[in-house]
């Protein structure tokens, strides 16, 4: 009698313990169904991005210089890329793509942001990221900086 | 004979959560496109780039470093110095990139087949993804192979 009371009481505890794994299991496996989405976006916009007319440099003789960007062309599509939200929504989605120069001269340009909730992004929001290394071209000096194209998907 | 079922049961329940958490581990296609191209895109972007001596790219600067005898002197003390600005610019850059996404890397410069330069983040002790950039010497008579290594 005592041994089925406690069998009784361990096979329920356990049967708690399955229904608590499993349902986080089923939480786990959506977000990270959700991760893996944002993923192959992210990659599929940063392809976008980076081939974007509005931003690839176009100096003669500078297809041995790949994943370039002109610093002239950015600053012009971040205001063409602001006044035309749907139709770059299309090619970019929910996703925030950012600009970054590492050398020589620190600084950071949001080229476009557009998030699920409409708000600025914060740590929490869950997002899929690729950084890629990026050569900054500035056509009027003729040099190239380091930089790095960020592009969040969410 | 119950104590011994629940005894399996809960072997049962652990190998379900071993096996779950083993197969759970997998890279997502971003991460391993993210990590295919790093090296190589870091790599070629940084030697492409223009440095704050003279203009030049950090490809002249490991050019000048590589020669026999060097000739430019970023800092005009009369000594040149391409070795060191060349360092300190590659080292900057792995520095607020790679280390800063907490990567490990391995960076090194070859002349033909000595190691002249080498610049480390951490031990590289598993798999890792090559970049590999080659630059002709001056002269032509060797050449100079860059190559980033990303754990």
């Amino acid at each position: 009698m005592t041994e089925t009371i406690g069998i009784i009481i361990v096979f329920s505890i356990l049967i708690i313990m399955a229904l608590l794994f499993f349902t986080r299991i089923q939480t786990n496996s959506v977000e990270q169904q959700r991760t893996l989405i944002s993923g192959e976006k992210a990659v599929s916009i940063s392809f976008s991005a980076l081939f974007l007319p509005e931003l690839e440099c176009t100096k003669a003789g500078s297809d041995d210089i790949k994943d370039c960007i002109d610093v002239l062309k950015a600053d012009a599509a971040t205001e063409v890329i602001a006044a035309n939200p749907e139709y770059y929504f299309k090619l970019f989605g929910y996703s925030t793509i950012v600009i970054q120069e590492i050398y020589p001269t620190p600084n950071e340009k949001i080229l476009y942001e557009r998030t699920r909730n409409g708000q600025p992004p914060t740590e929490d929001t869950q997002k899929a990221r690729t950084p890629i290394p990026v050569s900054l071209y500035n056509p009027v000096t003729g040099t190239y900086a380091f930089g790095v194209l960020t592009i969040d998907s969410y | 004979m119950g104590l011994a079922i629940v005894v399996l049961l809960i072997s049962l329940a652990f190998l379900f959560v071993i096996q779950f958490t083993i197969t759970n581990s997998k890279e997502e296609p971003q991460q391993l496109f993210a990590r295919k191209q790093l090296a190589h895109n870091t790599l070629s972007t940084m030697v492409s780039t223009t440095t704050a001596c003279l203009d030049l790219t950090v490809k002249d600067l490991i050019q000048d470093c590589m020669d026999i005898i060097q000739e430019y002197d970023c800092n005009d003390d009369g000594r040149p110095d391409s070795c060191a600005t060349a360092e300190e610019v590659i080292t900057t850059i792995l520095d607020q990139t790679l280390k800063e996404w907490q990567k490990n890397y391995f960076f090194y410069i070859q002349l033909g087949q000595n190691e002249e330069m080498q610049i480390q983040n951490g031990e590289c002790p598993g798999s890792k993804d090559q970049g590999v950039a080659f630059i002709p010497t001056r002269g032509g008579r060797s050449q100079i192979t860059a190559t980033l290594e990303v754990c």
